[in-house]
């Protein structure tokens, strides 16, 4: 088995001579991962997933997926891929066994899994409703149910969670960690937000404005910047507590009853607390912010 | 091979089920035998003369098919096709199907199959239709001694359906090409529709090959006596068969080297 499961050297494209929507994309997406990709509106990321799922000709760069080359083995590459692109694929005068049965029919599946996938996606009770009735929540269930019906390897999925109630997007989670857990199915799944994700992806990239901005494990994503890390504090005596931190050479300043202090690690908020202490004060709080992941985050797709 | 073009025979058979194809095929295959039905039941006082002729059925053939040939094939292979090609834009499916393990020419002659088979739909009523429409009179209101006796020319009707449909074929290429590339359905209509009032026009002229949205109405023209046919560079059946292995295999090309597959 191949390292990665989708793997893009140099991929650019264009859909005008003159704006370039993706810029050298080295997609690395590990065999067995969990991956999210994330990025803001228009950043590129279902222009990336129609390049790997062929839908848009390849202009510049390469893809290769479950380490073959797409562009001459596509079909059979296509059998172990299941997607679910932009909105929801269905055919709206078709209710939710006929929709998956015009799929069966095509990767030639037993007839069983239409029952099975429904399933999984918790839509065995639709009755007589054809999808053009169903909500956006039960729309976007039964486009997982087409991408998971012949099983299989690789799961490409563009925002799925859109349009799911809480309880959806964690059945959604549970589902997903599942079939990669229980059946090592590599999984890609894009969104906006990473606060959607974070519990989810084993690995992250982060696209905006068609390049990629950061791309690994999402433990790295954590770990990055350490020493850019600021944090709030508010004490007993918020004044003398920013002259002793300007004395000893912080950059800090009041804001709104509290101060702020930049440029502080981990290990450094602990001697400035202890400083601040030592000093005679009462720290009545010490918040780190920038220190999650949202934060990096936002910071990434920044220019 | 064959079976991959099987299965998705079967697949985009499952996607037309609950449209209006159905509807479409019932209704514009009846259309003219339901009219032939009236107007006999209106005049049943000719019905025991009508009967008597010997030539009762392919009289009645022959008048059916003057509108089928020049109206109802042309305009229901444009709505036919339109139809089923939509199915996909308008749900915006193309991407999916697009994302299955099948290769451009599966796709393409699975579809182009479909087409076909609903057009030998539209036939089967066409012909089921006109068969009532002369049967049907006498023993509704009972005049004209039942069923007329005289002999149904079946060889000559079925040479002749087989001719109409090879002659609907260059129109089923130019709108399959038209909806395979357009997402607003209303192009592919209205070009077939501008075809084919442009075709009645050029039908009485030596030039009315030119337009191939209405082969069907110059065979009925020339079988019927109405025009010699001299001005035809070939037989039309050559022609038919000629636009459309060319506009298919354009319709192909294009659609295979499409950058843009949803
Ligand atoms: N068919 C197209 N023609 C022209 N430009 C396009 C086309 N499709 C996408 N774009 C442009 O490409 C850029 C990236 O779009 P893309 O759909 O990949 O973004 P995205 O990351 O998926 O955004 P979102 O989160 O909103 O879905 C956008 O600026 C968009 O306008
Ligand atoms: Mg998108």
């Amino acid at each position: 088995m191949s390292e990665w499961a989708i793997e893009t050297c140099g991929l650019s494209h264009r859909f005008t001579p003159t704006d370039a929507v993706l810029q050298d994309i080295q997609l690395q997406v590990p065999t067995g991962s969990l991956y999210g990709f994330l990025g803001p509106n228009g950043a590129g990321k279902t222009t990336t997933l129609r390049l790997v799922l062929g839908l848009l000709r390849c202009q510049e760069g390469s893809i290769r997926v479950l380490g073959e080359p797409l562009e001459s083995r596509r079909v059979a590459l296509l059998r172990r891929i299941g997607s679910s692109i932009e909105s929801p694929s269905l055919y709206a005068h078709l209710s939710s066994v006929e929709n998956l049965t015009v799929w069966q029919k095509v990767f030639g599946c037993p007839a069983r899994r239409v029952g099975e996938a429904l399933h999984q996606v918790g839509l065995h009770d639709t009755g007589g409703k054809v999808a053009g009735q169903f909500s956006l929540g039960m729309k976007q269930r039964l486009a997982l149910a087409v991408a998971l019906l012949h099983q299989p390897e690789l799961l490409i999925l563009d925002e799925p969670t859109n349009g799911l109630d809480p309880h959806g997007i964690l059945e959604m989670r549970d589902l997903l960690i599942r079939l990669n857990r229980d059946h090592g199915t590599t999984i890609l799944v894009s969104s906006h937000l990473l606060s959607e994700v974070e519990r989810l992806v084993t690995h992250v990239g982060i696209i905006s404005r068609g390049t990629l901005r950061f791309q690994g494990p999402l433990a790295s994503l954590a770990e990055r910047n350490q020493a850019d890390r600021q944090l709030t504090l508010h004490t007993s005596d918020n004044p003398r507590a920013l002259e002793i931190l300007l004395t000893s050479g912080w950059s800090a300043r009041p804001e709104q009853g509290r101060l702020f202090v930049q440029g502080v690690s981990s290990i450094q908020a602990g001697a400035l607390n202890q400083q601040l202490v030592m000093s005679g004060l009462t720290v009545f709080e010490l918040t780190p912010v920038g220190q999650n992941l949202e934060h990096q985050f936002f910071d990434l797709i920044g220019d | 091979m064959l079976s991959a073009f099987f299965h998705s025979f079967l697949s985009e058979r499952i996607k037309l089920r609950r449209s209006l194809l159905g509807w479409l095929i019932l209704c514009g295959g009846s259309f003219v035998p339901a009219i032939m039905l009236a107007v006999r039941i209106r005049r049943q006082q000719q019905l025991p003369n009508w009967h008597r002729l010997g030539v009762f059925w392919e009289k009645h053939w022959i008048e059916s098919w003057e509108s089928i040939s020049i109206m109802i094939l042309p305009l229901m292979v444009v709505l036919l096709t339109t139809l089923i090609l939509q199915v996909e834009y308008r749900n915006n499916t193309w991407k999916q199907v697009h994302a299955s393990p099948q290769t451009w020419g599966t796709i393409f002659s699975a579809k182009l199959a479909v087409v076909l088979l609903a057009l030998l739909q539209l036939f089967v009523v066409i012909n089921l239709g006109l068969y009532l429409a002369g049967a049907l009179p006498s023993l509704l209101v009972g005049a004209g001694g039942g069923i007329s006796s005289s002999p149904i020319p079946w060889i000559r009707m079925l040479a002749r359906d087989a001719n109409y449909f090879v002659e609907c074929l260059p129109i089923v290429a130019i709108q399959f090409l038209l909806a395979l590339r357009f997402r607003n359905f209303l192009v592919p209509i209205g070009i077939g529709v501008a075809g084919w009032i442009l075709s009645l026009v050029l039908i009485n002229t030596s030039y009315n090959f030119l337009i191939p949205y209405n082969y069907t109405g110059i065979d009925y023209l020339i079988s019927t006596g109405h025009r010699s046919g001299q001005n035809l560079p070939t037989t039309l059946g050559t022609l038919a068969c000629g636009t459309f292995a060319v506009l298919t295999l354009v319709s192909y090309a294009l659609y295979s080297r499409q950058a843009d597959k949803g």
